[in-house]
């Protein structure tokens, strides 16, 4: 047996509302004038029936608008239909926690249906299934896993209408820390349904479900959804300046066991461009486009391809500043006019003329002469063995390294153990000086900056002094150049956020030809290209939080305002050069602006996790069951209980609040048009 | 005739009756001599006839000349012209007190009382005997016919004293008006007719049968015929103590077809005896509408 229970049983209340018609009625009934009328009887004749009819229709009516407000009363009471008596009493109280995919790659739509829209479904069958007095928990699997309600709870109507009213998120999923979640609530007794697609990148890590519980896992689809996504964009170099020429490489990943054809479109500032790839089965291809910023500023923008099954991941947003020119400062004390110094040849190989640099704004300083505005302003340093370099000048580029600026320390003279900086973990140490009458060549290290036809160039050069040194293998890697015994000529390695170039070269033509040769200035042009090549990504993704640094410029408040312009509370970190703004968790991905005074003073970007571009599902066989636990797949959709479900009465109550106001309208319009026919002007009636 | 001075005779409107006379369709019964013609032979102008002279005619009346031929006494004859008695009937009942819901007018009775005033005026200016009877369920108050002007004040005092009340029976009254009339004349009612029966068609035959020229002054209010207009109202019995709530709007159509079936009826009764009927609204002018009555009755409609 049946019997109609309320989720908002509060609202029962409003029942003393379906008195109201009566009231109405009553206090606006006509209050009739006493008229004695002399043909009374042929008035009488006349209403004989009229009267009764009268009544009749207002007691329909008054009838229709009380089930209207009664109506309207238990739709806003939600009632529901849930076993009871004998049939509630057969089935034992449980304790369930369903635990809901909601990561991105639910929003991918098969079959004209969205996954976590079946999953919905699914969860909210299950919930009406339980008995009553069964307790329960959602949880909704995104980068962190959220319980809709905090502890199990018996309130099942309200859980199930927040489930109902629920959305996916565009953040990754992580089911191991959902599980462990549904686990603890769960206390070692009860069931774990799992609604998910599954996702292999996302399932992987779970080696093992939770011991000691059931677990009953639905996947929603069982083969991947067909999909194409933008995985990755990035910049090169990431700050350009401008004029510079910035190659923007997009990654599109295919997960279809087709060849597909996509087109990438890029909008970027003022340039919008359009290209084709062509993607293998399962396979990634990048897409390049070049364009060049003509003035400075902040740029955001998007690469995008064409809507498909799951179309939250077919853009990927961009944003860049654009700087002045590359301020390059170079320390050296040799006199710069004289044709046998190394300042000499520096100066001209980084900057033969403003028209041959373009983008480098070359500053040159001796060693006693630096100030710190320029070290605090300067975005790379060329260090050519200057005499003396005072500690202090050596903790800010060693600071200003750390945070992202870039260093050439080129090591040909007695102060180059000086210049090593050991605080940014040099990839070697220097061990003494070699030196050789006929020269030492120099050949290819293990990381290539330079072509293949670039290396035939040095085989030429010989060096006839230079620092010995025994770079580990483990750094081997951040060799470029390297002599015949071994040691390191040429390096280049990360520090902090900026990187280290160490130049075991000598630079005046008694210690080689090689500063006399063409390859030096493009060796040198090379570098600072490479070392511009910091083209790292945003990793920054919906449901994690983040910090966002800005430049910091005037007095105003700075203001987060997410993509659809609401705004961000932000806590500010530090401030200095630049301030650091912690931020919530992302919920949208997309382009966050930092305004100061209404103007924009920095961009960032939010862009979904690339994990969830790829919906190939887990093998679910692979999933190992827990210690003590039992493991059911259920592949249909079946019901997951048999037994009497809660049913929900309000789209029917809806349709006949509905029904019944139609019927009132219709009956009114009805009557006053009959009463208008009724009411006639007469005919004249002549004497 | 100066000193006539009622609320219910307003003289200078009555100047558009100047022209206008009652004439009856039949011969005049009056007392005295007058303006009609009558059966009686008298000394008027118009020869009607030769009678044999039989002893206690008036030797004046013999025609020498023709004793002269025939060596006979006969006498010669003429039409007597006597004046016209007119019987005033006006009903006093609780119904002709109503004066409208939302068109006011005068009461019914006033309405009715301005026309027996205005007609009585009428015939005395005629010279002519006027009679008064006011009636409810019997005989209220009667005024035998008389041709002094006097009597124009009797009948303004009686009329000007009548409030409208009771319950009305006309059929019995009209009865007793009969038993009370001496000589035939003009009977006029001025009713709102709403109980007429088969007693009343009676008693107007029983006039029309006594040669009497019968006139129904019909008095109506424009919302008898059309209901008043209002959203709702209680209707109570005039004469009576019934109520019935109605919407008149709901019902207006309907009830019109029932009242014009019952004006219709009375209508077609009246031409049937041969009486003149005539529909007045309270709304209208009581002197135009006596004029029109008039002169639709000497033109023969």
């Amino acid at each position: 047996m049946n019997w109609p229970a309320f989720t908002n049983p509060l609202m029962l209340a409003g029942l003393a509302a379906v008195g109201l018609p009566l009231l109405i009625h009553w206090l606006t009934r006509a209050r009739p004038r006493r008229i004695a009328f002399p043909p009374f009887k042929f008035l009488v004749e006349a209403c004989a029936g009229q009267q009764a009819v009268n009544r009749l229709r207002t007691i329909i009516l008054l009838i229709v608008r009380c089930l209207l407000v009664l109506a309207l009363v238990l739709l806003f009471a939600r009632p529901f239909l849930k076993p009871i008596g004998a049939a509630a009493n057969t089935q034992p109280a449980r304790r369930v926690a369903l635990v809901l995919d909601a990561s991105l790659s639910m929003h991918a739509v098969q079959q004209g249906v969205p996954l976590f829209a079946r999953a919905q479904a699914e969860a909210a069958e299950v919930l009406r299934s339980l008995p009553s007095g069964s307790e329960a928990a959602v949880i909704f699997e995104g980068a962190e896993p959220r319980s809709l309600l905090p502890a199990l709870s018996e309130n099942i109507p309200a859980l199930h209408d927040l489930l109902v009213k629920s959305q996916p998120t565009f953040e990754n999923g992580d089911p191991a820390a959902a599980l462990t979640h549904a686990q603890k609530l769960l206390n070692g007794t009860g069931t774990i349904y799992v609604f998910s697609d599954f996702q292999k990148s996302n399932w992987e890590p779970v080696r093992e479900l939770p011991g000691g519980i059931a677990c009953r896992l639905r996947p929603v689809t069982t083969e991947a959804v067909d999909n194409a996504a933008i995985t990755a964009a990035r910049m090169v170099p990431a700050t350009p300046v401008t004029g510079e020429p910035v190659e923007i490489i997009c990654t599109v990943f295919n997960c279809s066991s087709r060849p597909r054809e996509e087109t990438v479109r890029l909008e970027l500032g003022e340039f919008t461009r359009e290209t084709r790839v062509t993607l293998p089965p399962f396979g990634t291809a990048d897409a390049a486009f070049t364009v060049a910023f003509s003035h400075a500023g902040s740029f955001a923008g998007k690469v995008s391809l064409a809507p498909d099954n799951l179309r939250e991941d077919n853009t990927r947003y961009l944003a860049v500043n654009v700087g002045k020119a590359l301020d390059v400062v170079l320390v050296s004390d040799a006199d710069e006019a004289d044709w046998n110094s190394s300042a000499f040849y520096l100066s001209r190989a980084l900057a033969p003329s403003p028209q041959a640099a373009p983008g480098i704004n070359l500053v040159r300083r001796r060693g006693q002469d630096l100030d710190r505005g320029i070290l605090e302003t300067a975005d790379v340093f060329c260090l050519a063995a200057p005499a003396s370099l005072s500690g202090e000048a050596l903790e800010i580029i060693a600071r200003r390294v750390n945070e992202g600026a870039r260093l050439i320390s080129f090591l040909d003279g007695p102060t180059a153990p000086a210049l090593m900086f050991p605080a940014l973990n040099p990839p070697f140490q220097l061990q003494g000086t070699v030196t050789s009458a006929n020269g030492e060549p120099v050949t290819m290290g293990t990381q290539k900056i330079f072509g293949e036809l670039d290396a035939g160039d040095f085989s030429a050069a010989r060096f006839r002094r230079h620092f010995q040194n025994r770079p580990p293998a483990n750094r081997a890697g951040d060799t470029l150049l390297t002599y015949p015994d071994g040691s390191a000529a040429l390096t280049i390695s990360p520090a902090g956020r900026g990187s280290l170039v160490l130049v075991n070269l000598p630079l005046t033509p008694d210690g080689g030809d090689f500063i006399g040769s063409p390859i030096f200035p493009a060796l040198l042009h090379e570098l600072l290209r490479a070392l511009r090549r910091d083209s790292a990504e945003s990793t920054v993704t919906p449901g994690a939080p983040w910090v966002l640094d800005v430049p910091t410029a005037g007095e105003g408040a700075l203001t987060v305002m997410d993509p659809d312009g609401k705004k961000v509370e932000a806590q500010i970190l530090a401030s200095g050069r630049t301030t650091r703004l912690a931020l919530p968790p992302a919920k949208i991905p997309g382009i966050y602006s930092v305004k100061q005074a209404d103007a924009v003073v920095a961009r960032a970007v939010v862009n979904v996790d690339p994990h969830e571009s790829d919906t190939r599902p887990l093998a679910l066989e692979n999933l190992k069951p827990g210690t003590n636990s039992a493991v059911t797949v259920q592949r249909s959709e079946e019901e997951f209980s048999p037994g009497e479900t809660i049913r929900d009465l309000w789209p029917r109550l809806a349709a006949a609040a509905v029904i019944l106001l139609g019927m009132e309208m219709l009956l009114l319009a009805l009557w006053r048009s009959s009463r208008t026919a009724a009411g006639a002007k007469p005919t004249e009636v002549a004497p | 005739m100066a000193t006539l001075q009622h609320p219910y005779l307003d003289l200078a409107a009555m100047e558009a009756l100047r022209s206008v006379r009652l004439r009856p369709r039949g011969a005049a019964e009056g007392t005295f001599a007058g303006p009609h013609k009558s059966h009686f032979r008298g000394t008027a102008v118009e020869f009607a006839d030769y009678r044999e002279y039989s002893p206690g005619d008036d030797i004046r009346l013999v025609d020498w000349k023709v004793y002269a031929r025939t060596d006979r006494h006969y006498l010669r004859l003429y039409d007597a012209e006597r004046n016209l008695l007119t019987y005033l009937v006006v009903d006093k009942s609780g119904s002709m007190a109503f004066s409208g819901a939302v068109i006011r007018t005068p009461p019914k009775l006033e309405y009715a009382a301005r026309l027996a005033a205005a007609l009585g005026y009428l015939v005395l200016r005629e010279g002519d005997e006027l009679g008064l009877s006011l009636v409810d369920a019997q005989l209220n108050s009667h005024l035998p016919a008389a041709a002094a002007w006097s009597q124009m004040n009797r009948v303004l005092d009686s009329l000007g004293n009548a409030s409208a009340e009771g319950r009305t029976d006309l059929g019995a009254c009209l009865e007793q008006v009969f038993t009370q009339t001496k000589r035939r004349g003009v009977l006029t009612v001025m009713s709102d007719f709403l109980d007429v029966d088969a007693r009343f068609w009676k008693s107007v035959d029983l006039f029309r049968r006594s040669r009497f020229d019968v006139m129904l002054f019909h008095i109506v209010h424009p919302e008898e015929i059309e209901l008043p207009a209002v959203a709702a109202a209680r209707f109570l019995e005039s004469e009576g103590s019934g109520h019935f709530n109605a919407e008149p709007d709901a019902v207006r159509t309907i009830y019109r077809h029932r009242f014009d079936a019952f004006l219709s009826e009375v209508k077609a009764n009246c031409q049937a005896r041969g009486c003149d009927w005539y529909l007045a609204k309270t709304s209208d002018d009581p002197y135009g509408f006596l004029r029109n009555c008039f002169l639709a009755r000497e033109n023969g409609r």
